[in-house]
């Protein structure tokens, strides 16, 4: 199968399954998920919590060590080349070259003992022939793509003595500064107020489309992917309900999950609604006694 | 932007401050220890005049009273105590008449000697093991480096002396048996025997040192390997679950850099251990030294208060202390280095 790498393609899975080992058993998560992204397209992954996001996007990063998980699938490719997507063997995980993870805490993601320079350093110091300058330069024109200002001094400080938008901005320039194919981010502005998460939303979809990278974002915010996002694969225990253009996600053809996740986001007109339309219809007040 | 003194300071004020607070320290544990030596029972001045072959009257008792800083009030033995301090002298031996500082500073450098070379060796053979615990991902090898760290603390060091004596020099005869660090008299510049070896030239002595050597450092390796590797796989098993690793590897950091970070965020758990039996060592070496028939500064302690040689004693305890804060001031500047969050004056942000 000597097919020409297909150059428009970001990535692709077919048939891809993850099942968590517990004992001598495989406890299923993700099931038979097949979907493909174009450069620059913009997928949402969007469920309830527990559907399996975060272990779908984990497995795909090459996140999930062999010992706790495994991984089938019958195709994978990053930017159009054959990837083994199956779970890293080895203690201390190997990244599936081409694509970049960001994570919800951005706190907990930085290095927290390195300083700014250095964590660009490492990323940097992959890129063969740069020196010290150069990656002092590059990483200092990076903190100004993601709009911090005086990007020397933050470039000499370290995460704690960062604010929370900093260092989300930070974590977003590390992630991009090796110019993926594809980012996924896992939750990626949950932890912050709404307008410092439209801020870090439109960063992150401005830097992408100018290096033609590939998101996938998870969120179990279904009105943040209607907002930001081309297309949406709605999950439901581990399968794929629905894959299709986020201005779909409400109409008729949809399935009735996914009619009922859209549902579920408050409205003023519904402020006197006791029921949420993804359970099954009891009334709050039975639940709570 | 100008940098001013006052920038650098700022910069470098955290280990500064530090090294600003050894010599208090030093003042405050010595002060204790002039009170605690105070408080033993027995009367130090009895026994120095009675040491001596000289008819008892009430002037010699005064004068050796007077000789030992035991005259006055315990206000004027203090203000005398801290006068020899500050210059350096802690009195004279009752026992040898040497003075106390020149005792101690003969036999220190050997102690150190051995017991750095002994715990550097744990902690190289930690840091090896530990890098094959998050390297090899084979099962059997990490529950084997796992199932070495559980014997932390649990045989004490001179137990495996002893099982090395009597495998390598009595069954095996392969190593010489434990009669010192060479025949004849080791010459002295520095007090630490290999370096003075080496200095001087002597160089079949050296040799001599260095076999008998083996056994006793390799002893050390083995009881205390275990202690610094459980703190390194704890530290090692915890960085791994942590996000951050997992947003190295997802942001492209080569693997080289990711394992450099996950020590460096492991290691200061390991270096505290190595500070605490380094302590512990300075004077719980004279049990590994009188095995092997090495003096040591141990050997100075556990001889004074066996003669009640209380400016001996006193002595041995201020550079023990001493020799235990500076241990203790190195552990904390190379923490510091490693995670700038324990430098005072830093207030993580709220996690
Ligand atoms: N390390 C793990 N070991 C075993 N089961 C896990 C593990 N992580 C997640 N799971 C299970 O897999 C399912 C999917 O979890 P996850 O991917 O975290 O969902 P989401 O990100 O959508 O909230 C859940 O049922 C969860 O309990
Ligand atoms: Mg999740």
């Amino acid at each position: 199968m000597n097919t020409p790498a297909d150059l428009s393609e970001a990535l692709a899975i077919e048939g891809f399954s993850v099942a968590y080992r517990s004992g001598a058993e495989l406890v299923p998560a993700v099931r038979e998920v097949s979907f493909s992204l174009r450069r620059s397209e913009r997928l949402a992954i969007v469920g309830e919590s527990g559907s399996g996001k975060t272990t779908l996007a984990m497995a795909i990063a090459g996140l999930l060590p062999h010992d706790s998980a495994r991984i089938e699938y019958s195709a994978a490719r990053i930017a159009g080349r054959d990837v083994d997507m199956s779970a890293t063997r080895s203690i201390v995980p190997v990244r599936h070259e081409g694509i970049s993870m960001i994570f919800q805490d951005a706190m907990t993601s930085l290095d927290p003992v390195a300083s700014i320079a250095h964590q660009f350093r490492t990323v940097l110091a992959r890129t063969a022939g740069m020196g010290r300058r150069r990656i002092r330069q590059e990483s200092s024109e990076w903190l100004e793509r993601v709009g911090i200002n005086q990007p020397e001094r933050v470039l000499g400080l370290h995460p704690y003595e960062l604010s929370g938008g900093m260092r989300q901005r930070v974590m977003i320039a590390l992630a991009l500064c090796s110019s993926p194919a594809v980012l996924i981010a896992d939750e990626p502005t949950s932890a912050l107020d709404v307008i410092v998460s439209q801020r870090i939303m439109n960063l992150i979809l401005s830097l992408t489309a100018e290096l033609g990278t590939a998101v996938v974002a998870i969120t179990h915010d279904i009105e943040l992917a209607a907002k930001y996002m081309d297309r949406a694969l709605v999950l439901y225990a581990g399968r794929v309900q629905d894959i299709c253009p986020t201005d779909e996600l409400g109409s008729a053809s949809r399935s009735d999950y996914t009619r009922a996740l859209m549902e579920c986001v408050p409205r003023l007109e519904d402020y006197d609604r006791d029921y949420l339309p993804t359970l099954v219809p009891t009334r709050r007040s039975d639940l709570a006694s | 932007m100008r940098t001013t003194i006052r920038d650098r300071y700022r910069a470098n004020r955290w280990w500064i401050l530090r090294l600003v607070r050894l010599p208090v320290d030093i003042f405050v544990f010595a002060t204790i220890a002039f009170f605690l030596i105070r408080l033993l029972p027995g009367d130090p001045v009895a026994v120095a005049v009675a040491s001596r072959n000289e008819a008892v009257t009430p002037e010699t008792v005064a004068a050796v009273r007077a000789q030992m800083g035991l005259d006055g009030s315990i206000w004027e033995q203090l203000l005398h105590f801290w006068g020899g301090l500050f210059r350096g002298n802690l009195g004279d031996s009752l026992q040898t008449s040497i003075p106390v500082v020149t005792e101690v500073f003969s036999r220190l450098p050997s102690t150190l000697e051995l017991i750095l070379l002994g715990l550097l060796g744990a902690f190289v053979a930690c840091l090896v093991l530990g890098f094959v615990y998050v390297r090899f991902a084979n099962p059997l090898l990490r529950r084997a480096v796992r199932f070495y760290s559980s014997f932390a603390t649990t045989v004490p060091v001179f137990v495996v002396a002893i099982f090395l004596i009597v495998l390598f020099y009595v069954v095996l005869a392969w190593l010489p048996a434990p009669l010192g660090r060479a025949a004849g008299t080791l010459p002295v510049v520095t007090g630490f025997p290999i370096l003075d070896e080496i200095i001087t030239g002597s160089w079949s002595m050296l040799g001599e040192t260095l076999v008998a050597y083996i056994m006793p450092v390799a002893a050390m390796v083995i009881t205390y390997t275990p202690n610094l590797l459980t703190q390194l796989i704890g530290g090692l098993d915890r960085e791994l679950e942590q996000t951050t690793t997992r947003f190295q590897v997802a942001a492209g950091a080569p693997r080289r850099w990711i394992f450099v970070s996950l020590f460096r965020r492991s290691l200061p758990s390991v270096i505290v251990v190595f500070g605490l039996f380094f302590g512990s060592l300075i004077g719980g070496a004279v049990t590994i030294e009188s095995l092997f028939g090495f003096g040591g500064i141990g050997q100075l302690g556990v001889r004074s208060v066996q003669t009640v040689d209380f400016p001996a004693l006193q002595g041995f305890l201020i550079i023990v202390v001493t020799v235990c804060l500076i241990a203790m001031l190195v552990v904390d500047l190379i923490n510091m280095a490693l995670d700038p969050r324990r430098r005072p004056g830093i207030e993580e942000a709220s996690r």
